[in-house]
């Protein structure tokens, strides 16, 4: 073996080592983003780079792995599906009132399972290791709720706010507590249909 | 209604439990009550009494009245036009049923001789109508 041949056959493993890794950091790149979506990209934005941010999700993943995450119980479900329900024919009376009883229900929601409720950095944070599709929706609400304390938001800004809410509730909740779409068909009046006694939601 | 005139001069008691069973078929429930009140007065004459709706329509209608609340905040446009909605074929529906009882009231027409009692008893149902529509 001459000497060329050593450092070619060092160059390749060499060459090799490098591919492997990048390999493995793309392999970690896309599963990332799959599994942060949305998150993933603002991460990035927040971090000020692609590899500071990566480290602090795959730090998240690990801090997720450590909650004790415990699963809702149907009855507690029910519950938890009827209040939101009063949440929203609340909205047409006290706009802000429903906002605040959403966020406290949702908080409520959270903490019931297994989530850090007390820092809401750290709680988003975990949040977005399984409801990062979400969380977003929940940023958004939780920011109306601020404008809200301020007096500062508007009535749609509110009803944003409880759909917002809803996104992040359903989500972990894995059921739509109730998006009010009309069912009924178009032809039967309401007063036939209450007649009838016709299903409701 | 002649003939239940002369019963009714003959004997109170038998008129008294005779008209309730005329309405029983609308109103089971109050009748009753009803046929209390007859035989303490004897000239207490029969009105419609006070319900407008069928049982359980009124609460079948409030929950109409739910969904397009809890509506409302997915959809404010829609919920609000069917709350209009709801409204429209709700008071269509109470005109109706005012007018069935108003239809009811009418029967002394149909009596062939209308005597001025059977007239004054007429009277005095188309009064407790009328009151009980003035303060609805």
């Amino acid at each position: 073996m001459t000497a060329t041949q050593i450092t070619l056959l060092v160059l390749l493993v060499v060459l090799l080592i490098a591919v492997a890794i990048g390999l493995g950091w793309a392999a970690r790149r896309r599963s990332l983003r799959r599994r942060f979506g949305p998150e993933y990209d603002r991460t990035v934005h927040e971090q000020d780079g692609r590899m500071s941010a990566e480290r602090e999700l795959v730090n998240r993943e690990k801090r997720h792995k450590e909650l004790e995450l415990r699963d809702i119980k149907p009855e507690d479900r029910e519950r938890y599906i009827t209040r939101w329900r009063a949440v929203q024919a609340q909205f047409v009376d006290d706009p802000p009132a429903a906002v605040e009883a959403g966020d406290d229900l949702v908080t409520q929601l959270v903490g019931d399972r297994g989530y850090p409720t007390r820092d809401y950095d750290e709680q988003l944070s975990l949040l977005s290791v399984e409801h990062a599709r979400t969380l977003g929706n929940y940023r958004d609400a939780h920011d109306i709720y601020l404008k809200s304390e301020r007096g500062e938001a508007t009535t749609e800004d509110l009803r944003q706010a409880l759909v917002h809410y809803r996104a992040l509730f359903a989500d972990i909740l894995g059921v739509q507590p109730a998006d009010g779409r009309p069912e009924r068909s178009r032809t039967a009046t309401d007063v036939d249909e209450a007649r009838r006694g016709g299903g409701l939601l | 209604m002649s003939t239940e005139h002369v019963r009714v001069r003959d004997e109170p008691d038998v008129r008294a439990q005779s008209e309730p069973d005329v309405r029983a078929e609308s109103e089971p429930d109050v009748a009753v009550k009803d046929e209390a009140g007859l035989r303490v007065a004897d000239e207490t004459v029969a009105v419609p009494s006070g319900q407008l709706w069928p049982d359980g329509l009124a609460e079948a209608l409030r929950e109409r009245w739910r969904e397009r609340q809890l509506q409302f905040v997915d959809d404010p446009q829609s919920a609000t036009a069917r709350a209009d909605e709801l409204l429209d074929a709700t008071i269509a529906e109470l005109t109706e049923s005012l007018q069935a009882q108003r239809a009811e009231l009418a029967q002394w027409r149909n009596a062939s001789d209308s005597d001025t009692e059977g007239l004054r008893m007429a009277m005095q149902r188309y009064r407790g109508f009328l009151d009980r529509v003035l303060t609805m």
